[in-house]
């Protein structure tokens, strides 16, 4: 289910610029909690960056607008 | 490099005051980013105009949080400042040092970056102002080695912050410096990976005089407190009378709510527990004669904020006294649930106090499970506007079956 809910996270941010993990959650209708814990793990493996412009948001590492 | 001229900065050095300027021209001669700072502050003053752009993608493996990108707006004209990003570093609670580690960190910081510290801005971390890209994570790496961490910044949690507490203050009616320290290391996620509306912060205060102004500078404000009374000593009293002390004037008549009463006569200080609100008036003017109550712990309250969506809040009780003990469960708990109310209603960039403004304090505390009390106002004087929901009406006729 985890597995699931990752690869999903990411084909989801592949399509986006940037996604707040609230959006992420409200498209893919899953927990914010569950998304939150997952993103987390993307970020300390370095697959995912964070983004600071006025609020802060993910995404995949290096992906342009 | 030729030398600019800096007319106006120069003007903030006249004056009986230390001047950042001073500072900055010292450091200058070690740094030349400072100088490329010093010339675009000085073209800022002359246009009246910031040349900082701010944000962006710049931080340390794992991390989402701890690192301010900042650039100048003419990369051309300041090569040295191009990029001048911030690092935030999480500050040990009640701020305590001792002067190896502050030359450490001195020496790390001039190894890495400018040399220019913060030594403690509003957020309370040590804030290492200007660094390049290229330099983030060797610092990162040479402050973790030292025993440091990366602060919080962006939509999470921000480093919390406590007075010094009952390591130096005797009027700290719980361990702040301990609850700080218990609270950072339980919640490094939500400091490290940014994922909320937007920011929140913790401020702790030993006692009502609310020396870190929790109660204006942070979303879940924990002020010390007592439950009992003023602890009152007679003969302490009597030798301020007979110093002279004006006891009647200087302090029952500054007395927000008339609680004490003072016979001349007898040189005796009386108080009326149920009307002090603690506000520590007659223990800040009466230090050797008054003191706290025995039964101590914490008010808590939320909302604080400065301007953003709304204007300017100060922080609003939620739970009148909380006895602080460790591992701090209550707390824990009634964190968690407001953490999850916030994160489900909030809008972008609304915090928690904008958010209870916008949706109400009653739906607030249904939401987190807690009684109405009367002491949930927001200023003095102010009608509470808790209202019953239907269901919880017993009407007459129910309660006499």
């Amino acid at each position: 289910m985890a597995e699931d809910l990752r690869e999903r996270i990411l084909s989801y941010l592949n399509g986006v610029s940037k996604a707040k993990t609230r959006d992420i959650a409200d498209a893919l209708g899953e927990k914010k909690k569950d998304v939150d814990k997952i993103v987390r793990d993307l970020g300390n493996e370095d697959i995912i960056e964070f983004l600071y412009l006025g609020t802060s948001y993910v995404r995949i590492k290096g992906k342009e607008d | 490099m030729t030398e600019r001229k800096t007319p106006m900065l120069d003007e903030l050095e006249k004056g009986p005051w230390p001047s950042f300027v001073t500072d900055l021209k010292r450091a200058a001669e070690k740094n030349d980013s400072v100088k490329d700072l010093i010339a675009q502050l000085e073209q800022s003053y002359e246009e009246k105009k910031g040349h900082w752009k701010h944000g962006g993608i710049v931080g340390v493996r794992g991390y989402g949080a701890g690192v301010i990108g900042r650039y100048s707006d003419e990369p051309e004209k300041y090569p040295n400042i191009a990029e001048f990003h911030t690092l935030r570093i999480n500050s040990p609670a009640g701020w305590f040092y001792d002067t190896k580690t502050l030359r450490n960190v001195c020496d790390m910081w001039e190894e890495h970056g400018s040399g220019l510290l913060n030594l403690h801005g509003t957020t309370g971390d040590i804030i290492l102002l200007g660094t390049k890209t290229n330099e983030l994570q060797p610092t990162f790496d040479a402050f973790s080695d030292a025993g440091f961490d990366l602060g919080g910044s962006g939509s999470g949690l921000r480093s919390p912050s406590a007075c010094c507490g009952p390591a130096r203050c005797e009027w700290a009616c719980y361990d702040t410096l301990d609850v700080c320290d218990n609270l950072t290391h339980e919640y490094q996620d939500e400091m490290h990976r940014p994922m909320w509306p937007y920011k929140f912060k913790f401020k702790f205060s030993g006692c009502p005089n609310d020396c870190v102004a929790s109660i204006a500078r942070s979303d879940l404000s924990v002020i010390g407190t007592w439950r009992d009374t003023l602890r009152i000593n007679q003969e302490e009293i009597k030798n301020y009378a007979n110093s002279g002390m004006d006891i009647q004037g200087r302090v029952c008549e500054k007395c927000p709510t008339k609680a004490l009463t003072f016979n001349s006569e007898t040189k005796e200080l009386f108080v009326k527990a149920e009307d002090c609100t603690r506000c520590m008036h007659c223990i800040n003017v009466l230090p050797k004669a008054v003191r706290p109550g025995k039964e101590k712990g914490a008010t808590l309250m939320i909302g604080g904020k400065s301007t953003i969506l709304r204007s300017a809040f100060l922080s609003w009780v939620i739970v009148p006294f909380m006895p602080l003990e460790a591992p701090y469960t209550e707390l824990k708990d009634l964190i968690a649930r407001i953490w999850e109310w916030w994160d489900e209603h909030g809008k972008t960039r609304e915090r928690i106090g904008e958010l209870i403004y916008r949706l109400g304090m009653g739906n607030f505390l249904r939401a987190v499970d807690l009684p109405p009390v009367p002491q949930m106002v927001k200023e003095p004087r102010a009608n509470p506007y808790i209202f019953w929901q239907a269901d919880e009406v017993i009407k007459a006729d129910e309660a006499t079956k």
